[in-house]
């Protein structure tokens, strides 16, 4: 096992007590947790398994659904023993989490911090987040607290509309360019994150050596990771996909990787554990 | 003072409660979490000859109360299992069985046989009953294919050979009995339930093998019903109860309906921390129903 896999085993399983849920713009929910635990363990580009309902499991209700959510940290605050969590409602479970989580003080069961974060790709120039959707967290999160030096910093945060796009207050990054892009041009640059990515790489950074960090929905991660290999830049992608355990045992989330795995000698990766951050040049395409 | 302890054939369990196979991976990846001296055993994932990359994903789907899952029985293989797995299981502080699947019956015999002399391996569970893989349910469906793998199975170890059954089938106490007469020294169930799911707008499965196993509280009924049944076919085996377990009463039902242990499976990934509350739960119990031991209740459905 190598070193990275033995922190990921640094998790706990807690309740933890809701500090505040607010909306952050039409489509975003950001969650402030009481979980000091995971607060004091927690790295970038981690995540949690989160309950989605408060009651234990032994009611009946609480049974269904009854696998907790995965949910990227947006920042985690030792000193106040504070998480937090940017989300949107994609379906029952979080729709449910939406209602429970609104009322402070309520308890959810959480295991975490989970997987193996980001980390600052060596000797690039520039340093380039792009990300929507469930993304926007976890690369967030990376560019506030990991050191790039004296590397300038973009980050490209898309989504449909403006109204889809988290409040900047929420997403700011401190010495980093913010840039939105939007479908309809409604705010930002008109077009998708990866059209952003594109304009940028081709003009002000034109020659760079540029390491790109996407985290979001598949197609734009896809589509981020291709446009970095053609140009020969280095790449890290923070996959997604249904799990139930988020520790690496009920195999579900695997991907293909191009190479035998040290511990299980199998082609195989889960996404839990060995990522969510993963290296695209590591993995088989599709 | 009640006692936790539990008897499964001739082992002795700390207590009676089991991590189940596929659901606790090979016990270290709960150890930041779980106290495993509250267990009984471990169960591994299932262990074939040659290493298997398992099934394509999507692999499960969320179900009311439980869920889907075809895994494939993705797992490292014995040559590997033997290199990297068990110097850990060997450091475990409770007791290992060891799940094992095989196209055919030499292939289980074999890695019974070489596990044999391995300290760390307590025993076996013979995994009869994945339904996620091709055939993988022909030992548990048809009794005289169930008693000629435990015919070959049975010489190759002196450890602790536990059936794992499947619901999959008509007539559970025959492959039970079938099972037991040809040298089953005990008997887990359930397996999960076949079942199928399907996205109306896309008209595909939701996943990708088509077909996948149930488990979770939804399955819970099935598996005690089942207990009961093994339980009576086999009156002098111990039964390993699993499915659906999720809190102190559901394992209580279990005991009640014949099994002498319990495996917690589906609800490790929602609260891996039951594990470690059930031990107190049940001495708590016991002391209130004035109980010395839980073989004083196995069996004591009220019929
Ligand atoms: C490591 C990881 C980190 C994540 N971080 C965030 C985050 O920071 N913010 C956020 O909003 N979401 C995040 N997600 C996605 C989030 O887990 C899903 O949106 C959520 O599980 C959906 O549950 P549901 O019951 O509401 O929806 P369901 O009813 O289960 O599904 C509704 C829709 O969501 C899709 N979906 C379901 N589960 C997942 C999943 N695991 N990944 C991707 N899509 C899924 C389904 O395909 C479906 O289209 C993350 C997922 C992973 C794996
Ligand atoms: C994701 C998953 C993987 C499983 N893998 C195995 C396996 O490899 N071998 C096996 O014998 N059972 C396997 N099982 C079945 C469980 O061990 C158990 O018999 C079943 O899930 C019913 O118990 P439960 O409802 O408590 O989960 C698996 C179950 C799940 C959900």
């Amino acid at each position: 096992m190598n070193s990275a896999a033995h922190e990921t085993n640094c998790f706990v399983q807690t309740s933890a007590e809701t500090i505040e849920q607010r909306a952050v713009s039409a489509r975003y929910w950001q969650l402030r947790l009481r979980a000091p635990e995971i607060a004091r363990r927690a790295r970038p580009g981690q995540f949690v398994m989160l309950s989605v309902q408060p009651d234990a499991l032994s009611s009946d209700a609480a049974c269904d659904p009854l696998l907790p959510r995965p949910l990227a940290l947006l920042d985690a605050d030792p000193k106040a023993g504070s998480i937090e969590l940017l989300y949107f409602v994609a379906g029952r479970g979080t729709a449910l989490l939406q209602s429970h989580a609104a009322r402070p003080g309520t308890r959810l069961r959480i295991l975490g911090p989970l997987g193996n974060g980001f980390t600052v790709v060596d000797g690039a120039e520039v340093h380039v987040a792009v990300g929507g959707g469930s993304g926007v967290a976890p690369l967030v999160y990376f560019f506030r607290k990991a050191s790039f030096g004296n590397a300038p910093r973009t980050v490209i945060l898309a989504a449909r509309t403006k109204e889809h796009l988290a409040d900047r207050a929420c997403v700011e990054v401190p010495g980093a360019d913010l840039r939105e892009a939007t479908d309809d041009g409604s705010a930002g640059f008109r077009g998708n994150a990866v059209e952003a990515l594109r304009a940028l790489l081709d003009g002000p950074l034109k020659g760079k050596r540029t390491a790109v960090y996407a985290a979001g929905p598949e197609p734009m991660m896809d589509a981020a990771a291709k446009l970095s290999i053609e140009r020969g830049l280095p790449c890290r992608v923070s996959l997604e996909a249904r799990m139930a355990c988020g520790v690496g045992v009920c195999r579900s989330c695997v991907v293909d990787a191009k190479t035998p795995h040290p511990a299980t000698g199998l082609f195989r990766r889960t996404i839990c554990q060995d990522g969510p951050v993963f290296d695209p040049c590591e993995l088989k395409e599709g | 003072m009640p006692s936790l302890a539990t008897k499964l054939g001739t082992l002795d369990l700390a207590t009676p409660f089991l991590a189940a196979s596929g659901t606790f991976g090979y016990g270290s990846e709960y150890a930041p979490i779980v106290d495993l001296k509250n267990l009984g055993a471990v169960v591994t994932k299932s262990l074939s000859v040659q290493p298997r990359e398992g099934n394509p994903t999507p692999r499960i789907w969320e179900t009311p109360a439980g869920m889907l899952n075809a895994i494939g029985l993705e797992n490292c293989g014995l040559d590997v299992f033997l290199a990297k797995k068990v110097p850990d299981l060997a450091k475990l502080p409770t007791k290992v069985l060891v799940n094992v699947v095989g196209h055919s019956v030499q292939e289980y015999a074999e890695i019974c046989k070489r596990l044999d002399g391995v300290e760390a391996v307590d025993g076996f569970e013979i995994n009869i009953s994945c339904p996620n893989v091709k055939h993988g349910t022909r030992f548990a469906s048809d009794a005289a294919d169930c008693a000629r793998l435990f015919g070959a199975v049975r010489p190759t170890t002196k450890k602790l050979l536990m059936a794992k059954l499947s619901p999959n089938v008509t007539d559970i106490g025959e492959i039970a009995r079938a099972a037991v007469e040809h040298g089953a020294d005990a008997l887990s169930l359930i397996n999960t339930l076949l079942g199928m799911a399907i996205d109306v707008k896309t008209r595909k499965p939701r996943i990708a093998n088509v077909t996948g196993g149930l488990s979770g509280p939804a399955v819970r009924p099935v598996a005690v019903r089942c207990v009961y049944q093994a339980a009576q076919a086999c009156p002098k085996t111990p039964v390993c109860g699993i499915g659906g377990i999720r809190c102190l009463d559901d394992a209580l039902e279990f005991f009640l309906a014949g099994a002498c242990c319990v495996q917690v499976g589906t609800i490790n990934y929602a609260d891996p921390d039951l594990l470690n509350r059930l031990p107190g739960q049940l001495d708590a119990w016991l002391k209130a129903n004035g109980h010395e031991n839980i073989s004083e209740i196995v069996g004591k459905v009220a019929i």
